[in-house]
């Protein structure tokens, strides 16, 4: 596979095993919060941007400094924007709230010395839990970026390897296949499952939240059974249920679930490539 | 829309509304001048969401100008609705609705450019909309259909009807004189299938001569349901053009905005060419700027046009709703207003001073749909946010009086002319409307140059060489 972390590997690797996936993924999401706001109406004050950051980043010195980890700064940018795209609060407070929630389960929530939540996922739930003062707004991306969020999302493949990135497509491919299942049992024309499916948030998740390669299982079959299950999950929650931003929900519900497929389906655990390691973690990760 | 029977019918600009406001307009806002109506827009549908939790009712309105015998209801809901779950609301509780979210129009009076400030408030007469009615046959039969309930309610003969299959019921509904709209059967197939029962109504004559209303009533809903939506579809099955859609959401906590579709805020505070202060050519331009909004956001969009805590207003286009309105439109958490007793002697407080409810927040959303763009029902969440927003425009009158200073001759020869310029481009801009026609409808107020009887430089030459 591509993401070789040997030394000796790499001069010979090409281009997209060079850039760290992060950066990409912080190109992507800055770009996306930069066309919100200037042609999707978004309100995001300038106050939220720097509670974000601020606090985000505070809170990742403050964790490593005390762990003595080196800072690892690139993904808690990672962490900070996917809030800053999903989550609206009506104070900035909030939205620090969810920064410093998302960074501290990284630390804090850990099994078998791995974190257990996927940060920003964690933040902006347990916010919308917390309080009504915070929200997700899932229809604010409208249906016209799909295109744009697929390439992008399916733009990971190069640099973090398909098999790393299955948790998204297993997702993707059930979650459509539920949509469509439900949609010719309704029989609906196809403008509404593919109305569906177009949903910006929906794709923003899949590709930038979903995809988090440290916290989805080590290994690939382990990856796609949790990718079915957060779209089963989903699926039922948004159909059934009637419960808005309910892929969000689901994520947050099958983190434990990852646990579990890491103990019974063995995996070599990601790690970014030139990462900062998080303590007891194996630096084996060519595939 | 195509048939009329079906819930939105056709919508004409009735009466004239005309309101003072108190004097106490908030200086930062302007003064209130006119506002404009849903009833400027054709073929339109208000409907109220009062949603908390999973509770909610519903009370729909049409702008259905025909006969009441011509004019019947077709909706999905989510489950068999008891006798109590059905009420007949009262048509001006909507139209004060209407009034309080509408986009309104403020103005301001420059002052005087040698002088300090002189101003005046004015409120202007503004169009306003009208209610609809519904016509009424039954029986019973079936075709695979159950009648699961069957009530008479106010004006209205209502059926609750669940069926097996999509086929039936149109049959069924056909012979009623319902007349779905070709097409509309994969739809009805799709809400029987999501398990939703039909409500259809239609105008019972009898009851509706001794009502004495001349204009049939808005029909409202209650019902427990933890599904946010609002059923489009059958709406727009025959697609004969697009549909206007007013919603008028109620909550605890904050606004509502759609799930699946955009959200997005009309534009709002632009300073625009002082003519428009003309209640016509304001409805005209709020039309014409929605117009091209939508095309704007390529058809797709659901827009904000007002989003308030229902406690105040500013600048205020209408009181806000009373509780009693409020009420009546299902807002049950709001306190009943105090009985008054015949033996009872207490002091009442006037209207006006009546507590009015601080936790009800309304959102007005506006839409026209079509099959194209919208091809799913529009689904909703309630959300905290409690920014407040409303369509506002700015009008300001020039100063008209004399200016004999040098400030004045500024103020009319480069100021006003600046400022003209660019209230006719931000007008343009918004409307569409042709920008040198604009330009022409803008009249610089007269001004004669400043003659300075002070002026001693005539001195300064006089013993010079």
């Amino acid at each position: 596979m591509i993401h070789a972390d040997n030394k000796a590997h790499q001069p010979l690797t090409p281009l997209t095993a060079r850039i760290d996936p992060r950066h990409y993924q912080l190109f992507i999401q800055f770009s996306l919060l930069v066309w919100g706001l200037l042609f999707l109406d978004f309100v995001i004050p300038l106050s939220h941007i720097s509670a974000a950051f601020a606090s985000a980043l505070l809170s990742q010195l403050a964790f490593t400094r005390y762990y003595r980890l080196p800072a690892n700064l690139l993904s808690t940018f990672n962490t900070t924007l996917s809030i800053l795209l999903l989550l609206h609060a009506n104070h900035w407070g909030w939205i620090a709230l969810a920064c410093v929630i998302a960074i501290a389960s990284k630390f804090l929530i850990r099994i078998n010395n791995k974190h257990l939540f996927n940060p920003s996922n964690l933040g902006i739930v347990a916010l919308m839990l917390i309080t009504s003062s915070a929200w997700a707004a899932p229809g604010q991306w409208g249906q016209a970026m799909w295109l744009f969020l697929l390439i992008g999302g399916f733009g990971l493949i190069p640099l973090i390897g398909f098999s790393r990135l299955l948790t998204s497509i297993s997702f993707l491919v059930f979650f459509s296949t539920l949509i469509l299942i439900r949609s010719l049992w309704l029989g609906d024309p196809w403008q509404i499952p593919l109305h569906q499916l177009q949903n910006g948030a929906l794709l923003i998740f899949t590709f930038f939240m979903l995809s988090d390669p440290m916290t989805t299982p080590d290994n690939a079959l382990g990856r796609i059974i949790f990718g079915f299950w957060v779209a089963v999950l989903g699926w039922v929650l948004q159909f059934m249920f009637y419960i808005p931003n309910a892929f969000l929900f689901a994520l947050a519900a099958s983190m434990p679930l990852v646990s579990l497929l890491n103990h019974h389906l063995k995996g070599r655990p990601f790690e970014w490539r030139k990462g900062i390691r998080i303590p007891g973690k194996t630096i084996t990760t060519k595939e | 829309m195509n048939n009329k029977q079906i819930l939105n019918g056709v919508s004409a600009l009735l009466g004239v509304f005309a309101m003072l406001l108190s004097a106490q307009a908030h200086a930062f806002c302007g003064f209130y001048v006119a506002k404009a109506d849903t009833g400027l827009f054709n073929k339109s549908s208000q409907v109220v969401m009062v949603r908390d939790g999973d509770r909610n009712v519903v009370t729909m309105a049409s702008d259905y100008q025909g006969k009441p015998r011509d004019f019947a209801v077709v909706v999905p809901v989510p489950s068999i609705l008891k006798r109590k779950q059905i009420h007949i609301a009262n048509q001006a509780v909507i139209k004060h609705l209407d009034d309080y979210t509408a986009p309104r129009l403020v103005e301001y009076h420059d002052e005087d450019p040698c002088q300090p400030p002189i101003m005046y408030q004015r409120a202007l007469p503004a169009p306003a909309m009208a209610p609809r009615s519904m016509a009424f046959r039954k029986k019973a039969l079936s075709h695979g259909v159950t009648i699961e309930a069957q009530y008479t309610v106010g004006e209205y003969d209502i059926l609750i009807l669940s069926a097996k299959e999509s086929g039936g019921l149109i049959t069924w509904l056909t012979d009623e004189g319902y007349k779905l709209p070709k097409g509309a059967k994969p739809v009805v197939g799709s809400y029987l299938k999501q398990g939703m029962k039909f409500f259809v109504a239609k105008v019972n004559l009898k009851k509706f001569d001794q009502s004495g209303f001349s204009k049939l009533r808005p029909i409202q809903i209650a019902y427990n349901h933890r599904k946010f939506m609002l059923p489009i579809r059958l709406g727009t099955v025959n697609a004969k053009g697009k549909q206007e859609l007013f919603i008028y959401a109620l909550t605890r906590k904050g606004r509502v905005e759609t799930t699946n579709y955009r959200t997005v805020k009309l534009p709002t505070g632009y300073e625009i060419p002082e003519y428009i202060k003309d209640k016509k050519l304001f409805g005209k331009f709020y039309k014409d700027m929605f117009n091209t909004q939508v095309e704007k956001h390529d058809n797709k969009a659901v827009f904000l046009e007002y989003a308030w805590n229902m406690s105040w207003c500013d600048p205020c286009a209408a009181d806000p709703l009373s509780n009693k309105e409020l009420r009546e439109l299902g807002v049950f958490w709001v306190d009943k207003p105090q009985k008054v007793s015949a033996n009872a002697n207490a002091k009442i407080a006037p209207r006006s001073m009546l507590a009015r409810p601080k936790n009800v927040y309304i959102s007005r959303l506006h839409l026209r749909y079509d099959r194209q763009h919208f091809p799913e029902d529009l689904m909703f969440q309630a959300t905290g946010n409690t920014a407040n927003f409303q369509g506002r425009y700015v009008i300001r009158h020039p100063w008209k009086g004399e200016a004999q200073c040098e400030a004045g001759d500024r103020y009319f020869n480069v100021e006003l002319p600046k400022r003209f310029k660019k209230e006719a481009q931000t007008l343009a801009k918004l409307t569409g409307w042709d920008y040198s026609a604009i330009r022409k409808q803008q009249k610089l107020p007269p001004h004669t140059p400043f003659n300075n009887s002070d002026d001693d430089s005539w001195i300064d030459n006089i013993w010079k060489d």
